[in-house]
């Protein structure tokens, strides 16, 4: 092992760390505000990528508007889905909502299956984002290269609407007591909305990029990468926005060093190493590492 | 005559089988400060809360400035004049003091007057000015509850609903936050007050509404309500 392999692998590590931040991002300001954990944001991540490829494969599109095209059309689903299916129980226990969307998750991916069928599509990124570059012995693609820029960029457009917008500062309003947010004259309904449309067309280009990544794409696509996510959003603290970019950056790390750096004999365990690190977090800190410890809302 | 700002009629309120309010009837002339006083859990939280449409009634009417609100969204009965200084202050504390301050004007856009309000807000609490960009939940509960009342009223709000201005704060504290709200009402703001200390509910208020079990016992000016030999016992400690 050199110094070299072990830059290939940091540079591996963020690319995927990066896809997992954007997707967590979804399940941690959904929980800030709902204490709904949504899991059908990886399956609201497949029907963005899939309005992605479909603009690409079928309308010869660019990249860039496939990327567009996929978070718009995920956002839509996100606030549909929530104002179909979480609306109506916005009074429920966190129980019944979560149930509820393990509902939600099992329909659409079986709906996916249906109409698109559950062979996997090949999914082909433009020639450009294709290029190597050989770096002394590390070697990056322009593909990683887009997914750790973009994230970087996404996440501070996300920072600087958070704290600079009014919007974005009645969103971390609702996160912190709801019941006062109101007072102040906030429609909670709008800012719900808001949270669904901007975690689920983070979500979109999360799975874009996987799907650029991997080559192809399927109906369950969004099923592993989401749980991962979910995960991520835990480690870091779910309900923070921080904390789950961060813990994104922190499994997909996490996952590939341990792929990269233990003998081949482990990489079947790649799944169980996230659930180790999980583990092993909540040991120390039960609320993850930015969350506030804050208790369950009754 | 004087001129009906806000009237409850008859409003029942259920947590569950809980009649929390039962035919609870108000009214809160313009410009007046009156004040609903009661022992703990009589019912002046929830009537509040139902005024601001944070809880449902089963039966009854609200209406402000003579218009029906009863069943109106927490925040169009914002947007229609009322604001709320909420129990136990309720602030955003993990937003910063500035933060809190700008969402209390959430539903302006007069960046003019907004500026020129919490400039003012600023001059009635110079605390706060001075930790404008301190995390709100590290402030001392006197100053949690200067931003929420600086918060509240940051709307512009006609009605002022104050939750327990004085609850757990030391004496002198509650003197300069009296004194606030006194000069909110002369600015012309109409006051609700809910409080537990009825002593400083009736030295403050024109008027009293004194709530026992869900129910309007009895309501009078101050002056008479402190005089009366059955409030003096169950709630001036006389």
């Amino acid at each position: 092992m050199n110094g070299n392999y072990l830059l290939q692998q940091l540079i591996n590590g963020l690319g995927l760390g990066s896809v997992y931040a954007l997707i967590a991002i979804g399940y941690s300001i959904v929980y800030g505000i709902l204490r709904l954990i949504n899991f059908a944001h990886g399956d609201i991540l497949m029907i963005g990528v899939y309005a992605g490829f479909a603009v690409v494969m079928v309308m010869h599109a660019p990249f860039l508007l496939a990327l567009i095209i996929a978070m718009g059309v995920a956002a839509l689903m996100g606030v549909l889905l929530e104002r179909v299916a979480y609306r109506p129980l916005r009074y429920a226990t966190e129980e019944a909502t979560m149930i509820t969307s393990l509902a939600v998750s099992i329909f659409i991916e079986n709906l996916g299956i249906m109409t698109v069928s559950a062979q996997p599509k090949p999914f082909r990124v433009p020639e450009y984002l294709s290029v190597i570059h050989n770096w002394g012995q590390v070697s990056v693609s322009n593909m990683t290269l887009l997914i750790i820029s973009l994230t970087i960029v996404l996440l501070l457009v996300l920072v600087l609407f958070v704290t600079r917008t009014n919007l974005g500062i009645a969103m971390r309003a609702c996160a912190d007591n709801l019941n006062a947010a109101r007072l102040m004259g906030i429609n909670i309904n709008v800012v719900v909305s808001v949270t669904f449309a901007i975690g689920s067309a983070l979500a979109a280009v999360g799975g874009l990029m996987l799907a650029g990544q991997y080559g192809r794409i399927d109906p369950l696509m969004g099923f592993i990468p989401g749980l991962k996510a979910f995960i991520a959003a835990v480690i870091g603290g779910i309900g923070s926005i921080g904390g789950a970019a961060l813990g994104g950056f922190i499994l997909g790390l996490a996952e590939i060093l341990l792929v990269g750096l233990l003998p081949p004999a482990f990489s079947p365990y790649r799944d169980a190493f996230v659930f180790v690190i999980l583990i092993l977090v909540l040991l120390v800190r039960p609320s993850g590492l930015l969350g506030t410890g804050e208790g369950r809302r009754s | 005559m004087p001129e009906a700002m806000l009237e409850l009629e008859k409003l029942n309120i259920y947590y569950g089988n809980i009649h929390a309010l039962q035919d609870v009837s108000l009214t809160v002339n313009k410009g007046e400060m009156v004040a609903i006083i009661g022992a703990n859990g009589a019912g002046k939280t929830t009537t509040l809360a139902a005024i601001s449409g944070l809880i449902q009634s089963k039966s009854g009417k609200i209406r402000f400035e003579n218009q029906d609100i009863t069943h109106a969204p927490t925040h169009q009965i914002v947007s229609s004049g009322i604001s709320h200084v909420p129990e136990g202050r309720q602030i955003f504390s993990s937003l910063s003091v500035a933060e809190n301050i700008r969402l209390g004007a959430y539903q302006r856009r007069d960046q003019k007057g907004i500026q020129e309000d919490a400039n003012w807000i600023y001059s009635l609490f110079p605390v706060l000015k001075d930790r404008r960009s301190q995390i709100a939940g590290t402030l001392s509960g006197g100053e949690q509850q200067m931003l929420a009342i600086g918060r509240s009223v940051m709307s512009n709000p006609r009605l002022l609903l104050l939750d327990e201005p004085s609850m757990g704060l030391a004496p002198l504290i509650v003197e300069l936050i009296f004194d606030v709200i006194n000069q909110l009402k002369e600015r012309g703001m109409t006051i609700l007050l809910v409080e537990q200390n009825a002593y400083q509910a009736l030295s403050q208020a024109d008027r009293a509404y004194v709530l026992e079990t869900g129910r309007i016992k009895l309501s009078g000016t101050s002056s008479e309500l402190i005089n009366n030999e059955e409030i003096q016992k169950a709630y001036l400690g006389g």
